[in-house]
């Protein structure tokens, strides 16, 4: 805002500097290249403290982003990585279920995750497999073979104590 | 005040002694005249300083940079030192000279103002970077 | 998880749902819950709402009219019948200028109050509105330009509203002085003035509003370059993975994004729909007094009243003017609004 009043200032200041020249000199060829060097004055007052503005002087430091926004994007970020989590957990599980079945047997997987570049990135795969633990472990290597991720298989008998 | 009652009669003084002496000696009221000019220009100068000291004050508060300014007030000093000597000219009957005179003072004008045209192209050609 | 309950979860942390549409937006709409309604059905209703509510808008502006258009009959009667009472012929038409400004301005100052509070409600909705248009836009990819729209939004919109306190509000007060003093006073002494002060206020809103367009340009340019790198980040993620774990990533990554996108540009219908709502019902409150007075105005001569119909048709003006407020202020919302949905 002070900015504005001195730049109003500024261009009211040399308005006035070319009207008391112009008012004294002579008619003649010379008063029009006053009138024309001071009209370059003026421009000069309009556009240089505007070539002299940052960024940072539209928004000033104090009138940082206010809290509603803040508040609400970091929200609404949060819910979205959740989200985005749920459903590559729900994929993922798909893909090994089906995995599963072909191999006869049933698993649930349990997703956990990491984060790369901000992104939510599955880490490791927990299988709770019943019916064979050789057919546990082929899939334990297919996961971590397919998926490229790290895998642990717990079939019933580690289960029931 | 007393300045401008003193230059009127300083200016009615010289253009009685200039009528005086036209028919006789031309070239000497054509002197008295220019003379008479360059006195009262001269005296109108005093009161330049309290104005310049008002513009500068200006210039200041328009944050434009000093040099700009003065190239507008050599301009200025150009056109009245032109506007002097052509007006004396044609009263002398050398409308042509005048003329010349004229058309110098322009073009030394313009010169004087380069600097100044050639600051604010650039800082437009700025703003398009 | 379906898409519903993506789509819900997400409406509720964009603080779409809280934000409170103003009672005036839902008197347009003829009882229909704005936040169901496509855009062109909204507007469709609004327009249906405009044409019954005409009628009442006129019948309003119709009181000071007439009242006005009273005093002009009486005062060019009371000429015709006593031209030789000079006295009294001196006194008429201050009289009638009184007169005159008493059953107008009452009219004039109630609705620069609730003019007043209609740009406020307009800009308290649309920084609740924003905030979410912001927060959605920035989720789906373009934080930059998001922050500095809604930054740009919230400064000028203060900024404006505090030069219409300070600045435009004063102004048009001056404006109905002088207007009502030169039609005391006679001759057009005071004319020029009243002209200029005019001007002066649709000079700033003009120059307001098109700094604003301008800044939310360049700033929203400015800011988009750095954008355009945060996409290409998940991508990276996306194509250094394992096939099925990217697939899952990308699917992902897509299904949150076009729910937000869902969720932002339904906020932003609803907004615009509110926004329209609360502006049109001042804009025919105001531009229906206007039209009706700069009719009597016009009118007035024929019934021998030609200064007092100069100050009619000035006092008209001043309807205008704070027209022009009221759509200043909205027409920044819905720039801003725009300029948020388009991200």
């Amino acid at each position: 805002m002070e900015f504005l009043g001195s730049w109003v200032i500024g261009i009211t200041a040399a308005a006035l500097i070319l009207s008391a020249v112009l008012a004294l000199a002579p008619e003649g060829s010379a008063k029009r290249v006053v009138r024309l060097a001071g009209g370059a004055c003026v421009l000069l007052a309009v556009f240089l403290p505007i070539a002299g503005l940052d960024a940072d002087d539209f928004l000033p430091a104090a009138y940082a982003a206010p809290d509603e926004y803040a508040e609400t994007m970091g929200e609404l970020e949060r819910t979205n990585y959740e989200l985005q989590k749920t459903i590559i957990e729900q994929r993922i599980s798909s893909y090994i279920q089906a995995k599963a079945d072909a191999l006869g047997i049933s698993a649930a997987p349990t997703v956990s995750f990491g984060e790369r570049d901000g992104v939510p990135f599955p880490t490791a795969v927990v299988l709770d497999c019943s019916g064979g633990e050789s057919a546990a472990d082929e899939l334990r290597g297919y996961v971590e073979q397919e998926l490229g991720i790290d895998c642990a298989a717990r079939t019933e008998k580690e289960l029931t104590p | 005040m007393d300045t401008v009652i003193k230059v009127a009669a300083a200016g009615l003084l010289a253009a009685v002694a200039a009528l005086v002496l036209k028919k006789d000696n031309p070239a000497g009221a054509f002197l008295i005249a220019l003379a008479a000019g360059v006195v009262i220009v001269g005296a109108a100068m005093g009161f330049i300083s309290p104005i310049a000291d008002f513009l500068r004050s200006l210039a200041d508060a328009a944050g434009v940079a000093p040099e700009h300014f003065s190239a507008l007030y050599k301009a200025l000093a150009i056109s009245i030192v032109s506007y002097v000597a052509a007006e004396s000219c044609k009263d002398a009957g050398e409308k042509a000279v005048g003329g010349y005179i004229e058309l110098a003072g322009g073009a030394a004008a313009l010169y004087v103002s380069l600097p100044l045209m050639s600051d604010v192209f650039s800082l437009l050609r700025s703003f398009l970077r | 998880m379906n898409e519903q309950t993506i789509y819900r979860e997400q409406y509720v942390a964009s603080g779409a749902e809280s934000i409170e549409i103003p009672a005036e937006a839902y008197d347009l709409f003829g009882g229909a819950d704005i936040n169901s309604l496509e855009l062109d059905e909204g507007f469709r209703l609004l327009g249906q709402g405009i044409g019954q509510g005409l009628g009442g808008y006129f019948k309003q502006a119709a009181l000071p009219a007439v009242s006005a258009l009273m005093v002009v009959l009486l005062c060019g009667m009371a000429e015709t019948m006593f031209p030789e009472r000079e006295r009294t012929m001196k006194v008429l038409p201050l009289v009638g200028t009184l007169a005159i400004t008493a059953a107008v301005c009452g009219d004039l100052f109630a609705l620069v109050g609730s003019g007043r509070s209609a740009v406020e409600t307009l800009s308290t909705f649309s920084k609740s509105l924003l905030a979410t248009l912001a927060a959605t836009g920035a989720a789906v990819g373009a934080p930059g330009g998001a922050s500095a729209r809604y930054l740009a939004a919230i400064v000028f919109s203060d900024a404006l509203i505090t030069v219409i306190d300070r600045v435009l509000i004063p102004a048009l007060m001056a404006y109905v002085l002088v207007c009502v003093a030169d039609a005391a006073i006679g001759g057009d002494t005071l004319g020029g003035l009243a002209k200029f002060l005019k001007t002066a206020v649709v000079t700033v809103l003009t120059l307001i509003i098109t700094g604003f367009t301008i800044y939310l340009t360049v700033s929203g340019i400015v800011a988009g370059g750095a954008d355009a790198l945060t996409i290409k980040a998940t991508k990276t993620v996306i194509s250094n993975t394992v096939p099925v774990v990217g697939g899952a990533i990308a699917d992902a990554s897509e299904t949150v994004i076009a729910s937000t996108r869902l969720v932002k540009n339904t906020t932003g219908v609803v907004g615009i729909l509110a926004l329209a709502a609360i502006a049109v019902g001042s804009f025919l409150r105001l531009g229906v007094r206007y039209l009706v007075l700069k009719t009597v105005g016009a009118v007035s001569p024929l019934a021998g009243g030609g200064r007092l119909g100069k100050l009619i048709e000035n006092l008209a003006g001043a309807f205008g003017i704070l027209l022009g407020m009221i759509a200043a202020s909205a027409l920044m919302a819905l720039i801003a609004v725009v300029a948020m949905i388009s991200l």
